[in-house]
């Protein structure tokens, strides 16, 4: 601990001097800020150099088909590799997952089908000893899951049913507490995991998977310092000022991005915790605020370079290569001040001197009570860049205090306290049809689920309700099932033992469920509720498609009809999964989003009720379908807004897209009406919104060419794309959405 | 009570000041071969909705304006003089800024009575029939209406459509700036261009009408600003 005298020089606080306690430090060290962004500083020549470099390189990328390089040699972590420099005389921040800028790792501990079939698409050959090693010594986590999938588990995979699965890959979703290393070192966290171990003395079967864990834990932690070692970093000690501050941050993520490929690798919350190093060493003389700019400008950079290997039909899910290095920023403290420094606007800022991107995923806890300036700036940020999210913290701090983070687009996580077994989805729309043709797939005719036929020629409500109630109650007991065969031998086959160096041992432990098509299911029970639905049904009796005769309340418009069956199908399928055992005593999560992967589900999806044709993308997340919200944009929210966060704990994504002229006639009152309207959804009870102020023509010309385009970014659902790296159906689907105008 | 609303929109900043709700009234008689809402001429159409449903709705968007603001508009309000009337009275009871968006075709009494019931009228002049035949009722007696505003103490909004080759006439647009100037009262006036996004709506109820069935030449923006002069730069909006 002799070094602590230098680091932590002029920090006050006593709680988190004695136990790992990153809040605690944060509450009695950082320096709210209430005012505007006058303050901000463009980025400096070097760095300005660097991104030259870089987006050069993300060109040369994009001209190979997406991917630059794949290093078949290396099996990827934390040391695998030298350390790799884009330009090493301009980077302030340094360390690259290998030893060159967007070269890929290949991450064999997922599966290794997914590393052969991903190089293949991209024309590389993985390393024979590499495949000897993975395809006969070392059982994979997608290996050892596939031996497990029963029947009924391979059959709701394949047809569709149950998709997204994280079974070839990491899993994702964790937020390690990155803030531990800068504050405490590693020397200091592996002594603290030695004495969890020490502790955990009990030999029961919990006691010893959690001492394996702490073991492995310890192990990351060691190599964890080495790496730093290898960049120069002794990161074994804490950080002694704000450039170290970020370093160490950096590092402690790189490793986890090094090691794990999960879809979503997100940065937790981190302003805060970085202003009181820049503020320190500011008061010190040794940083202005051009230095405190850059070293947010190149932590970015080196965020925007993230890359892992995925196959084509990954792309299909989760189009344009996104990593969700979501990093939140914003929210108010439970004492009442805002959690709001200089460096969140220094994080916006990067919108600006490095243009757009969707990367890292910044995402803003929104409060009404916020200092005006950062809503304005938000706001106004928001508008330029189309790259933003705003999420209700006066839903979530409530539940999970004022030191959580966004994982992904819509997960909220307590930073260092929670853990979560990323459940995918499942496609509530297929369900329903599934108790609508007696439990038979609508297009290959195999039974799936033992539910009665239908008879009659119309669709009679209490019969659909009552066999939709059996689907799902068969497909949570699936459902939950799977993900306790995935998450078992994720944490046995693929462990991330970096992340979970810097969460509490015993942590707690989220599985989050979700759900796709729910705006399809309420429309098409409203259908058949309130209008007459028609099943045409051909020759072996499975509904081809519906006729519905007279009109229906759809979902979308503030009509309670509708808004309250989709509210009745989440808590349904929500109850059900809460009933189910699940792995290590996890709590059931439900979360409404769907990422890009509307798409696909709607591809893999037959006619429903709601007049929807077959193979037609969903609405994404938890969005009215395109074009049936008849009463604009408020009513539409307030449909939204009805789903509970109560049930729905995993976050409801929410995409709102609109013209610049229908947000409001000039700049200012744009920012004024955006601001309205998020505090309205907010108060409403609303959880998420992807804001997109965007007019169509500007997407059909982006989508004819590109090359005019090159930076267009979009949010989609929970995360941002830049619009260009979209399939051209995906294009198609954002260009139908509903795009508030007026004619 | 009960009135006939085609549509109620939750949002709008196309409709009147600021961030609005909005009412589409049914049924009107003016029909205007320009018109953006045919769905709404049919006086038997839309849907039934009781002034307390109405607000009650309405009340649930307040929340999200960045002040409580409505505009009737439809379709002609004045058609279902009470019930807007009586709409009027309750929105503007619970703090509502209202706004009503009409043709004036209706009696001057009717009018006057409506202006005083509001925060602002904006009043859509219409062509002269006999020089466009763009409108079926005459637009005359309309506008002797809306000249009966000029001592009211409630602002006016005159509301003009621009379509090339048929109401951008110079001597008209001229004239149009002489009317507005008489309004001590006068808030703006705004020109609006024609555009064709209605087409669908007029195919899809079997309806023709010469300004929708072929392209129109484009309104440029130097036209638009040629507009602007000749009515007087100073009375317009943007
Ligand atoms: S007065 Fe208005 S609603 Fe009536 S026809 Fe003319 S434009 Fe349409």
């Amino acid at each position: 601990m002799q070094h602590n005298g230098v680091a932590w020089r002029g920090f006050n606080g006593t709680l988190w001097k004695k136990r790992v306690e990153v809040a605690d430090f944060i509450r009695e060290n950082y320096t709210p800020y209430y005012d505007g962004d006058a303050f901000l500083a463009k980025t400096t020549e070097r760095t300005a150099a660097l991104w030259a470099a870089c987006e050069d390189l993300m060109r040369q990328e994009r001209a190979k088909g997406g991917v630059l390089d794949i290093d078949t040699k290396r099996v990827a972590g934390i040391t695998a590799w030298p350390p790799g420099y884009i330009a090493k005389e301009l980077e302030v921040i340094v360390g690259l997952q290998t030893d060159q800028p967007l070269k890929r790792m290949v991450n064999p501990w997922g599966g290794w089908r997914m590393v052969e079939a991903a190089c293949e698409a991209y024309g590389a050959t993985p390393d024979p000893a590499m495949a000897k090693i993975f395809t006969r010594y070392r059982r994979t986590q997608n290996e050892a899951i596939f031996r497990n999938y029963t029947p009924a588990m391979r059959q709701a995979r394949k047809l569709g049913l149950i998709t997204g699965l994280p079974d070839a890959y990491g899993r994702g979703r964790l937020i390690g507490d990155y803030r531990r290393v800068p504050l405490y070192g590693t020397a200091r966290l592996m002594q603290d995991k030695e004495d969890d171990l020490q502790r955990m003395d009990n030999v029961d079967e919990f006691a010893i998977h959690t001492r394996e864990d702490i073991a492995d834990q310890i192990r990351a932690l060691e190599r964890m310092a080495q790496l730093g070692l290898a960049y120069g970093c002794d990161i074994s000690r804490p950080a002694e000022t704000a450039q170290e501050a970020v370093q160490w941050l950096y590092l402690a993520y790189l490793c986890a991005v090094k090691e794990q490929n999960g879809a979503a690798m997100s940065f937790g919350h981190n302003s805060a915790f970085l202003d009181i190093y820049i503020t320190r060493d500011m008061a010190e003389g040794r940083l202005d605020e051009a230095g405190a700019q850059e070293l947010i400008d190149q932590l970015t950079i080196k965020l925007r370079l993230v890359r892992h290997l995925r196959t084509p039909e990954y792309e299909q899910l989760f189009a344009g290569d996104p990593t969700w290095v979501t990093e939140s920023l914003g929210g108010m403290g439970e004492d009442g001040r805002p959690l709001v420094t200089k460096t969140d606007f220094r994080w916006l800022q990067t919108l600006r001197n490095l243009g757009p991107s969707p990367e890292p995923n910044l995402t803003v806890l929104w409060s009404p009570r916020l200092p005006r300036g950062f809503r304005q700036f938000c706001s106004e940020m928001a508008i330029e860049s189309s790259a933003l999210q705003f999420e209700n913290d006066g839903l979530m701090r409530p539940i999970f205090g004022d030191d959580y983070g966004i994982s992904c687009c819509v997960s909220a996580t307590r930073i260092g306290y929670d853990m979560q077994f990323f459940g995918a989805r499942v496609n509530l729309a297929k369900a329903l049809l599934l108790a609508l043709n007696g439990g038979r797939d609508e297009f290959t005719g195999e039974p799936v689920v033992d539910v009665p036929e239908l008879s009659g020629d119309y669709l009679e409500w209490e019969s659909v309700w009552a066999n939709f109630e059996k689907v799902l109650e068969w497909l949570a007991t699936l459902y939950s099932r799977t993900m306790n065969c995935i998450h078992y031998m994720h944490d046995k086959f693929n462990y991330e033992r970096v992340q979970m160096a810097m969460i509490n041992s015993v942590p707690n432990r989220n599985m989050a469920f979700g759900v796709a098509g729910l705006s399809v299911v309420a429309d098409s029970l409203a259908a058949v509720r309130y209008a007459r639905v028609r099943p045409v049904r051909n020759a072996s009796g499975l509904a081809e498609r519906f006729e519905v005769v007279g009109e229906y309340p759809a979902y979308g418009n503030d009509d309670d009809r509708a808004d309250g069956l989709a509210v009745r199908v989440v808590r349904t399928f929500q109850d059900l999964l809460s009933r189910q055992p699940i792995y290590r005593r996890a709590n059931a999560t439900l979360s409404v989003l769907t990422i890009t992967s509307n798409v696909v589900y709607g591809s893999k999806t037959g006619a429903t009720p709601d007049g929807r044709e077959a193979g037609k993308p969903f609405a994404p997340g938890a969005n009215p379908m395109h074009g049936r919200e008849r009463n604009g944009v408020v009513a539409a929210m307030r449909s939204v807004a009805k789903l509970p966060y109560d049930i729905c704990r995993d976050g409801i994504s929410y995409t709102f897209s609109i013209t610049p002229r229908a947000l409001g006639d000039g700049e200012a009152s744009r920012r004024a009406n955006l601001i309205s309207l998020i505090d309205g959804y907010f108060g409403a009870g609303g959880h998420h919104m992807n804001v997109n102020v965007y007019g169509r023509e500007m997407l059909i010309d982006a989508m004819d060419h590109p090359e005019k385009y090159p930076n267009l970014t979009i949010r989609v659902s929970g995360y941002a794309v830049r619009f260009n790296r979209l399939s051209r159906e995906q294009q198609q689907e954002v260009i139908e959405r509903t795009i508030f105008e007026r004619m | 009570m009960q009135g006939r609303i085609n549509q109620l929109l939750s949002f709008s900043t196309f409709d009147g000041p600021g961030t609005r709700a909005v009412v589409f009234m049914q049924g009107c008689p003016v029909g205007c071969l320009f018109c953006h809402n045919p769905e709404t001429w049919d006086a038997a159409g839309g849907t039934l909705i009781t002034l307390d449903d109405l607000m009650r709705r309405l009340e649930r968007f307040r929340s999200f304006l960045s002040r409580p603001a409505l505009t009737i508009t439809g379709g002609e309000p004045l058609l279902q003089f009470d019930f807007v009337m009586a709409l009027c009275a309750a929105a503007r009871h619970e703090g509502w800024h209202v706004a009503l968006d009409t043709s004036a075709c209706a009696t001057p009494e009717k009018v006057l009575a409506a202006a005083a019931a509001v925060d602002l009228m904006m009043c859509s002049l219409k062509p002269e029939a006999d020089a466009t035949r763009l409108c079926k009722a005459c637009g005359k007696p309309m506008q002797r209406s809306i000249a009966a505003l000029r001592d009211q103490p409630t602002p006016v909004r005159l509301r003009y459509v621009l379509i090339p080759g048929f109401t951008d006439d110079d001597a008209v647009l001229r004239s149009l700036g002489d009317f507005a100037r008489t309004f001590p009262n006068l808030e703006s006036v705004e020109l609006e261009p024609f555009n064709s996004l209605a087409r669908e709506k007029w195919e899809a109820l079997g309806m023709q009408s010469p300004l929708f069935d072929s392209p129109l030449p484009e309104l440029h923006e130097e036209a638009i600003q040629r507009a602007r002069e000749l009515v007087g730069v100073d009375l317009c909006t943007h």
